[in-house]
């Protein structure tokens, strides 16, 4: 096990098209069933290390992760999600987030179960970049979650020890016990942001990023840049999820989706940059998505819900400068029901194998009755 | 527990209120089915945006029968007292002045305007997204920020409490996010309009009304819904979400027998029969055919497959229409005996507990059942619900969600809505994205998502403002009880505690409520800038605690 390992998982909610941001340029099904606008271009930038006979490229708009990659930093995922056939944005979500093979009901989110009881020291060990409670999280355990830094505690608290937040925490003493744990952490919350420095007007400072780091305009930049903070602050962060959202592109997706990579792939860098060296031996990122888009573009300029997906890791144990997954092609017999990349590496075979390599838990606690196999996307 | 002067007038003005807006004649006798104090806050809490004082008064006397037939009152106009806030209230407008993409220019404003755009028919709404139209953004965006504002105004202050509650109910059901799309946003009050026209009324007509509405054809893209392949968006959370719902779901192929639920091949099938469903939005139908631009509901055989389809185990012939084959995909899915079965799980879970009872759900969806087709056959299955005894029995309540929380901080205190645009950031932040869930799931449903510490912090920076004078939500009146029982700090922190949690507080709640006072004294007199303090934190610490946040 790896020393004070520190995740940062990002969920990129909606259905990320990645054919559109990695794309088999070689494949000449590839151009066949897809205009222009919705492919990565022919001279986009080249991947070496994928799959044999393959060619794939990405996005220019995404030449930041390419960066990454390159310094042998970043591994992608190909074919990437749930092995169930649901094309369900809500199911889909549903079922990575409570670690199953197929819908179900659990008392708790896989990431609830395997971290909850490790009882992890800190005032924010487990935590949320997000506006609502990730499934993820739900259970017994209590992340604190914050969409940004700066407005993260009870504006009425001005100083340390208000009456105010004895009185509240006493009153709930006697509340039920999801409800008793979530308040005593916004007390804790705003009592320790109520000691960060202050602006002229009053308003806490958030941690300035590192020099030369800037993140892109928008709501993954922004997301991206408070998860870097959570780390900095000594909050005592050790698994942020992060939910990057809009990725639902069923039309206008030429207008829509070289903004959507570009501030994913520039915020990842930015993150990655920001926490610095320190940070980086211990931090490991990865991006998923509840699944990939269809093959064939729809008739409205999109794609609409398919199977298999593209994700990323990113950091501390991987072994990055490859594209990992099973790849054949896109001919109709290769696909998943004639038209949908396959599944080739199941989600909870990429985070079972982080859990084991870096945290030295078994796989099963979060992904009960999962066989896992050997991936070696990442190492002790 | 003794009736006070201002008691009385409250229940004077709230009765006269209900009367105004339908009463029926039988509110006299009903009162032998009178409610105890305790059962008549806790329902007041389940069927509305926060049990008030003078309506716990009322629904005692009345009885939860006679108290409900004033409020399933199917007539969609608000009630005087509410369209008079309305007209009465001002939203601000500010933007710099522009030009748009035609090099047209439109000039700066910055004023409190009265609330315009929400009246406006679809066709004029519609105008809005012409983007050679020398107007704003702010403009464009305007319908949607009225019915924000229009939202709280009415959750606060209707007295048919219960139509405003099952409104949110179905717009979060059939939810659209307007922010994804100008075209969502403009729409929006005619959306709203058609939700409330059917809020009580025939499934099927509502679930019409929803498939034809410009602002849902444009959010799960059925608009652009043509031809091979088609278009899924629609067709899949028209199963999942609308009707049948996820629970049926049958994964690849569909079920051997119909009434198990849908499959892949259902899903297929209608979106291929809603192909040709769109709107007039000026586009390009055929060759040198071109759409109206007027925001209509068209149907447009030349966009449809006119294959044969099954559907729920309907055939659907070759050469059916568009609409024949869109109708028969609605009618077919509101008749589905899991649409029953859905639908009353989820008025069940609203209304009574997170974990709905099966055999309330089971009530409800037989209601449903029986009802279908008829234009009372959602109030009937509330009334089902609603006057069952497992209702009004003693649980465990649901926790208020953010726009909840805050509509019945405004009420418990007395407060008129102001509604501006802090409201809808701070309770953005909170998780609660008015009109605009970006998924088409709506809110979530249960404490779960919601008890967190950021949903808590942010809920609570939208009251403190409110009790400090300051935001958009509305401006407590601290020292309002002060005229009746006095300014010493016991009186007036009793006073609050029942206005904001329907009784008398215990020995130890007062006793915290005053250690706030100056030395912690009940009999000190509140006074001044500390006096004031003294009474925010009493009211911020009441609506923090556990009993406020559950309904």
């Amino acid at each position: 096990m790896a020393a004070d390992p520190i995740l940062v998982l990002a969920f990129l909610r909606g259905g990320m098209d990645g054919l559109h941001l990695l794309g088999p340029v070689g494949d000449p099904l590839y151009a066949q069933l897809r205009p222009a606008e919705l492919r990565a271009p022919a001279d986009a930038i080249a991947l070496p290390g994928g799959p044999a006979g393959a060619d794939f490229r990405l996005h220019p708009k995404a030449q930041a992760l390419g960066g990454l990659y390159a310094k042998g930093e970043l591994a992608f995922i190909q074919g990437l999600g749930l092995t169930y056939a649901t094309r369900s944005h809500f199911q889909a979500q549903e079922i990575i987030e409570r670690g199953l093979d197929a819908p179900g009901a659990t008392d708790a989110g896989w990431a609830a179960r395997v971290f909850g009881p490790l009882g992890l020291e800190g005032l924010a060990p487990l935590a949320a970049v997000t506006t609502n409670m990730p499934v993820a999280w739900s259970g017994p355990v209590q992340p604190v979650v914050m969409p940004s830094f700066e407005d993260a505690r009870i504006w009425y608290v001005d100083g340390p020890q208000h009456p105010l937040l004895a009185l509240a925490g006493t009153a709930w003493r006697d509340g039920p016990a999801q409800g008793q744990a979530a308040v005593a952490k916004a007390l804790a919350m705003t009592d320790f942001l109520t000691r960060l420095p202050r602006d002229g007007r009053g308003e806490v400072i958030a941690p300035p990023s590192r020099a030369g780091v800037t993140y892109p305009q928008g709501d993954i930049g922004a997301r991206l840049r408070t998860a870097a903070h959570m780390l900095k602050t000594g909050m005592g962060a050790r698994v942020v999820l992060v939910d990057l959202e809009n990725w639902d592109t069923h039309a206008r997706q030429n207008e829509l989706f070289p903004d959507l990579i570009a501030g994913l792939s520039e915020g990842v860098a930015a993150f990655w940059a920001d926490i610095g060296p320190q940070l980086q031996a211990h931090t490991t990122f990865i991006a998923l998505s509840e699944f990939g888009r269809r093959v064939r573009a729809n008739d409205s300029g999109g794609t609409d819900h398919g199977h298999g997906g593209l994700g990323f890791a990113l950091g501390a144990g991987v072994a990055g400068g490859r594209i990992i997954g099973p790849w054949r092609g896109l001919d109709p017999a290769a696909l998943f029901e004639g038209e949908d990349l396959p599944v080739g590496v199941d989600y909870r075979a990429v985070i079972g194998e982080y859990l084991e390599r870096r945290w030295a838990l078994s796989p099963a606690l979060a992904f009960p009755g999962f066989a896992a196999h050997e991936l070696g996307l990442f190492t002790a | 527990m003794r009736a006070t002067r201002r008691d009385m007038l409250a229940i004077v003005a709230a009765a006269s209120a209900i009367a105004s807006c339908g009463q029926r004649p039988q509110a006299a006798h009903a009162a032998q089915t009178a409610l105890p104090a305790e059962a008549a806050w806790r329902a007041l809490n389940r069927l509305s945006f926060g049990a008030s004082h003078a309506q716990a008064r009322t629904l005692q006397t009345a009885g939860l029968s006679a108290w409900l037939d004033a409020q399933l009152d199917p007539d969609p106009a608000d009630e005087p007292a509410v369209a008079q806030l309305l007209k009465s209230y001002r939203l601000k407008i500010e933007y710099e002045a522009g030009e748009v993409l035609t090099g047209a220019r439109y000039g700066a404003r910055k004023e409190l305007r009265p609330l315009g755009a929400m009246w406006k028919t679809g066709p004029e709404l519609w105008r809005l997204v012409d983007y050679t139209l020398p107007v704003a953004w702010d403009e464009r965006w305007r319908p949607a920020d009225e019915m924000r504002a229009a939202s709280l105004i009415r959750a606060v202050h209707a007295e048919r409490q219960l139509r405003e509650v099952l409104v949110d109910f179905w717009h979060n059901h059939f939810n659209v996010a307007f922010y994804a799309e100008p075209q969502v946003a403009v729409m929006l009050p005619d959306y709203d309009r058609a939700i409330r026209r059917h809020v009580f009324g025939d499934f099927r007509k509502l679930l019409g009304e929803v498939a034809r509405s410009p602002a849902m054809l444009r959010y799960l893209n059925n608009d652009q819904n043509r031809g091979a392949p088609a278009n899924e968006n629609y067709a899949r959370e028209l199963f999942e979400l609308h009707t049948l719902g996820a629970p049926a779901y049958h994964g690849p192929g569909r079920p051997s027998d119909w009434r198990a639920g849908y499959g892949e091949d259902d899903v297929k099938a209608a979106a291929r029969a809603f192909t040709g469903w769109t709107i007039a939005a000026g586009q390009q139908i055929a060759g040198d055919d071109w759409a109206e631009n007027d925001g209509r509901f068209l149907l447009l055989p030349q966009w449809h497959d006119f294959g044969p389809k099954t559907v729920l185990g309907r055939d659907l012939p070759a050469m059916n229409s568009p609409q024949a084959d869109g109708d028969a995909v609605l009618d077919a899915a509101a008749a589905h005996p899991a649409t029953a079965r859905f639908i009353a799980a989820k008025l069940v879970r609203r209304l009574v507990s997170d974990s709905p009872p099966p055999a309330l759900i089971d009530t409800a969806a037989a209601a449903f059942g029986a009802h279908a087709g008829r234009d009372d056959q959602i109030a009937q299955t509330l009334r089902a619900i609603i006057l069952d005894p497992a209702f009004v029995a003693p649980s465990a309540g649901k926790t208020k969600r953010p726009f909840e929380f805050i509509a019945s901080f405004l009420r418990a205190t007395g407060t008129e809505a102001e509604a501006g645009p802090d409201v809808w950031l701070l309770l953005g932040s909170a998780g609660w994205r008015q009109f605009d869930w970006g998924a088409p799931t709506g809110h979530p449903d249960s404490a779960g998502p919601w008890i967190n510490s950021n949903a808590l912090i942010e809920q609570w920076n939208l009251i403190s403002a409110a009790v400090a004078g300051l935001g958009d939500a509305g401006q407590v009146d601290l020292w309002k009880p002060a005229a009746e029982v006095g300014k010493r700090a016991d009186a007036l922190a009793a006073a609050w505690h029942q206005n904001m949690l329907g009784r008398a507080p215990t020995p130890q709640a007062l006793a915290a409520l005053v250690s706030l006072a100056p030395g912690g004294q009940g009999d000190a007199v509140l006074s001044g800038d500390s006096g004031t303090e003294v009474l925010q934190r009493m009211i911020l610490a009441l609506a923090m605690s556990p009993a406020f946040m559950e309904r």
